[in-house]
């Protein structure tokens, strides 16, 4: 058997640690991860052309809002699903603001994250090892 | 003219036509009273006279009989003293009695002695004893003087032989006493003919007292001394031979009026009916006389009968002739009054309207009216006057009316005034003037100075108001003022009075400094105040609903639909964001309008920035390692369960739970910030209320494997609020109904619509609570304590922030439990309830 083709995620989040963390989490679970928090962006994503992003909302030099409008607005990247992670409150609000497709607070049950990116990406979702 | 009089007065005029009548008629009976009253007199006047002659004549003859009373007992008293006394010895003191003189009507005086029939040898051998026919006592009359035939007959009788004298002797006897016996008869004497009269005993005994009983007086008796008298000369003289021409008199002896007992009669001729008649009984020695008067017709004669008719015909003639007179005069007199109406008719305007004045005047109790001469001295004062400065017109009128004036006043104007007033004509004027006891009152009036026709100054009118009570109130007012101008001058606040048109009435010194720094370019500050609203306008703008919130909440308040409109907001100033808190307040007692104050809040909301950015900033970097931690855990988790290693497994979930409550409190204590600076905000949406709960059941299910949460959702509504926060309040009653039964299955989740509200019930079968600490439990930092307190960690904040958004979001909260029974605890929201209701908030 062919191994099966993994999802690409696109991690971005200017926190070392919750990076890394959730890097190795969906490794494991399937994923292949891609961190990414360059200045070019965008040119950075649609390189990669990943099949969901999550995205960071309080980032070092810039908004991830921003960020997630800038995909929604090119045609290339436009229908990449975004899920928006944040400590933040009211991130309905944002997600509305910047036309991402979900959001998951921080901090975050892995398994509510797991099926956010079911729920918008079913037919990649890895199958998980047996 | 008459009919007009007439009818003017008409009783009055009545009166004056009926006078000559009623004088003739009063006149009439003035007289008929008068004569009926001098008739009356007279004939009191008689009764009067014929009372006294009867009473005369009564005290006359008592006097008369005793005085002869009195004869008897010193001739008694001569005989004891000389007891062998001879005829001629009694016959010298007889006559020195002079009894014809002294005594009228008494015959004389006598002795008759008591022999025994054994003692008849010692009469005398000259007296023979008449009569003769013996008997038990003989009483032989011995001595009878003065000489007279009469007396020389009566020498040797023995009267106690004769009934009527015997009776007497007897009487005079037995008791003692003198007694005078009824009538009796005289012989006749010569030329004098047979008279009637009586005869008075006095006893004379051995001793010289009078014994002491019957018995001892009839053994020692040895005779009578007696005097006849006769009745006719001892009336007429004790009446003095002048007897009363007016009176009749009958008297007789003894009780009744018998004739044959009458002593004296002296009748007039004629016989007619008496006037007055009067019967008198008088008590004499020994017995009773009735005196018998009545009056004669003569009486009236000595009176002034005359007087009378006289009287009468006198008071008819001036009665008529008054009535004549009075006619006359009555006449005259509506004539005259006739010709005077006419005349006075055009005076009695002229009077009528000098009497209104005069009322009018003395009537203006408030004011004032005082008249002055042209020097200045008070020729009038009305009642006005003398309330309001106290004294009487009699203490003023001829001073000066500088009088009231205060010292000072007087000093510096005098009559300086009135001189002012004669050129100008009237003049107005407000001063403090002084009253009688010496109080200060203010005046307010004008003074005119009056003219005749040929303009010569004849004085001045003054007329003045107390207005004390207003120049206090207005001094009042302005201290009142001073005082709030400085209050409010000295606030930090911007305070503005406005209109109910919100125009700047007036506005503190504050006001006026914010006015000119963020208007410095408006050419004036007045045009300015009166826009200023329109200014706000352009200048606020970092707030969220910002002017127009302003300005309906302002325009509430002016228009009176609220009484308070308080509202914070922000703008740029100088460069700078500046806060304010707008408070506006209606002035409900003065006329409607506002006040609006300014409060500089820019540093208190820069402090709560500074904190809401601290705790944003927090809270982020605190999340921030939790989910790295958590991440890392689920890292490991995954890499022991491909070991098999369930046991890391089982402590890595442990310690992944206390990561979410630490988690859970940093979200606590993040709202606990919002509400408490009122910042917490609501992004209302319109949900299915179901849908929301299973959501966060499901997430909940997720994190516990001890309980069973058993879902019964029969709501089926859409509610129009914060999806998250209700969220939030339904995780916060179930992790709380997980953690506060730890010994228990089963968790229960109810949904239902009940009266238009949708209701959520979380029930648990855990320790429950009791009754009185219930009220607590939506307080901040409660928490259930008690022997299990070390179970249960958590800053008590769950429930205070679940009733906060239930509260907020329109609903309500209530629980019901019991120790060891569990609770229920249940909140209720309003429903989405029409789908134009649905419509409109989607």
């Amino acid at each position: 058997m062919t191994q099966p083709i993994r999802p690409k995620v696109l991690v971005v989040d200017d926190d070392e640690a919750i990076s890394d963390s959730l890097c190795m989490l969906l490794d494991f679970e399937g994923f292949e991860v891609f961190t990414k928090q360059d200045i070019n962006f965008l040119e950075e994503v649609k390189k990669i052309k990943p099949d969901i992003i999550l995205l960071d909302i309080w980032l070092s030099g810039t908004d991830g809002r921003e960020l997630c409008l800038k995909i929604k607005c090119d045609d290339d990247t436009e229908s990449i699903p975004v899920i928006l992670i944040s400590a933040s409150r009211n991130l309905a609000k944002s997600m509305e603001a910047c036309r991402a497709d979900a959001f998951v607070e921080k901090p975050f049950e892995i398994e509510v994250v797991l099926k956010t990116i079911r729920d918008l990406i079913p037919s990649k979702f890895p199958q998980p090892e047996k | 003219m008459i009919r007009r009089l007439l009818s003017a007065h008409r009783f009055v005029r009545f009166l004056i036509l009926a006078t000559p009548t009623a004088t003739l008629i009063l006149g009439i009976i003035l007289t008929v009273g008068i004569t009926y009253y001098i008739h009356t007199l007279n004939d009191e006047r008689e009764k009067i006279e014929f009372n006294h002659a009867s009473q005369t004549i009564v005290s006359r003859s008592t006097r008369s009989i005793n005085s002869t009373v009195a004869l008897l007992y010193s001739t008694r008293a001569h005989m004891l003293a000389n007891p062998d006394i001879t005829q001629e010895e009694f016959s010298l003191f007889v006559q020195q009695i002079l009894i014809k003189e002294n005594y009228r009507g008494v015959m004389g005086v006598g002795f008759s002695r008591l022999y025994a029939p054994s003692e008849l040898d010692q009469i005398a051998p000259d007296i023979q004893v008449v009569p003769d026919s013996p008997r038990d006592e003989y009483h032989v009359v011995s001595l009878s003087e003065p000489k007279s035939l009469r007396n020389e007959q009566a020498l040797g009788y023995d009267k106690f032989t004769e009934a009527t004298r015997r009776v007497a002797m007897e009487e005079a006897r037995d008791k003692g006493i003198p007694v005078v016996s009824q009538r009796v008869m005289f012989p006749e004497e010569i030329g004098d003919g047979e008279q009637s009269g009586f005869i008075i005993f006095l006893p004379i005994y051995e001793t010289e007292e009078v014994p002491a009983n019957i018995t001892a007086r009839r053994e020692s008796l040895i005779g009578f001394i007696f005097a006849p008298v006769r009745g006719n000369d001892f009336f007429m003289g004790a009446m003095d031979l002048q007897p009363p021409e007016e009176v009749n008199l009958q008297v007789y002896t003894g009780e009744k009026n018998e004739s044959t007992q009458e002593i004296f009669r002296w009748l007039s001729e004629r016989e007619t009916q008496p006037k007055f008649q009067l019967r008198r009984r008088v008590e004499i020695p020994g017995s009773v006389w009735l005196f018998d008067f009545s009056s004669r017709a003569t009486i009236s004669s000595t009176s002034n009968w005359w007087f009378s008719p006289v009287t009468l015909a006198g008071g008819l003639v001036i009665a008529v002739s008054l009535y004549r007179t009075t006619r006359h005069q009555v006449n005259a007199r509506i004539r005259a009054e006739i010709s005077e109406m006419q005349l006075s008719q055009s005076k009695q305007e002229l009077e009528e309207s000098e009497q209104r004045l005069k009322l009018l005047v003395d009537g203006a109790k408030d004011y004032a009216i005082i008249m002055l001469d042209p020097t200045g001295c008070i020729v009038s004062w009305n009642f006005g006057a003398q309330n309001m400065l106290g004294h009487t017109e009699e203490q003023v009128i001829g001073t000066s009316y500088t009088l009231f004036f205060n010292t000072g006043d007087r000093r510096r104007n005098g009559l300086k005034e009135l001189q002012q007033t004669i050129g100008v004509g009237s003049l107005d004027y407000e001063r403090e003037f002084t009253r009688k006891d010496g109080t200060k009152i203010w005046a307010s009036g004008v003074i005119n100075a009056l003219h005749d026709s040929e303009k010569r100054l004849k004085g001045f009118a003054i007329i003045a108001r107390d207005v004390t009570s207003r120049i206090e109130t207005d001094n009042e007012l302005q201290r009142s003022k001073a005082l709030n101008e400085a209050i409010l001058s000295s606030l930090p606040a911007h305070i503005a009075v406005l209109d109910p048109s919100g125009n700047v009435l007036d506005s503190n010194k504050s006001w006026g400094l914010l006015m000119t720094k963020v208007h410095h370019q408006r050419p004036s500050l007045k045009a300015f105040e009166n826009n200023w609203l329109d200014w706000w306008r352009q200048q606020i703008t970092s707030t969220d609903t910002g002017i127009d919130t302003i300005v309906s909440g302002l325009t509430r308040v002016l228009k009176g639909k609220k009484k308070t409109f308080t509202y914070e907001f922000g703008f740029h100033l100088e460069g700078k964001e500046v806060w304010f808190l707008l408070q506006v307040t209606a002035l409900r007692h003065i006329q409607g309008g506002v006040v609006v104050s300014l409060v500089d809040i820019s540093g208190r909301k820069n402090l709560e920035k500074q904190k809401d950015e601290f705790l944003s900033i927090a809270s982020h970097e605190l999340k921030t390692p939790i989910t790295s931690t958590k991440t890392y855990g689920e890292v490991l988790k995954r890499i022991f369960l491909r070991k098999n290693d369930t046991e890391s497994v089982d402590l890595l979930e442990k310690m992944d739970n206390q990561l979410v409550k630490v988690t859970s409190l940093i979200n606590d204590l993040l709202d606990i910030s919002k509400i408490e600076a009122g910042k917490i905000r609501f992004n209302k949406e319109v949900f299915d209320f179901d849908d929301m709960v299973k959501e966060v059941v499901d997430l909940i299910q997720l994190s516990t494997e001890d309980h069973k949460i058993k879902m019964s959702l029969d709501a089926d509504v859409n509610v129009y609020a914060d999806r998250e926060r209700i969220g939030q309040a339904v995780t916060n009653l179930l992790t709380n109904a997980i953690k506060y039964s730890p010994d228990a299955k089963r968790v229960e989740v109810m949904t239902k619509v009940v009266d238009g509200e949708v209701q959520c019930h979380v029930r648990d079968f855990g320790i429950g609570i009791e009754k009185e600490k219930q009220a607590q439990l939506f307080q901040r930092f409660y928490r259930v304590t008690g022997p299990q307190l070390h179970t249960f960690q958590g800053l008590g904040l769950g429930l205070y922030i679940t009733n906060e958004i239930i509260s907020r979001s329109g609903g309500k909260i209530w629980l019901e439990s019991a120790p060891k029974e569990g609770s229920l605890f249940s909140f209720s929201l309003p429903t989405v309830k029409t789908k134009l209701e649905k419509k409109v908030l989607a």
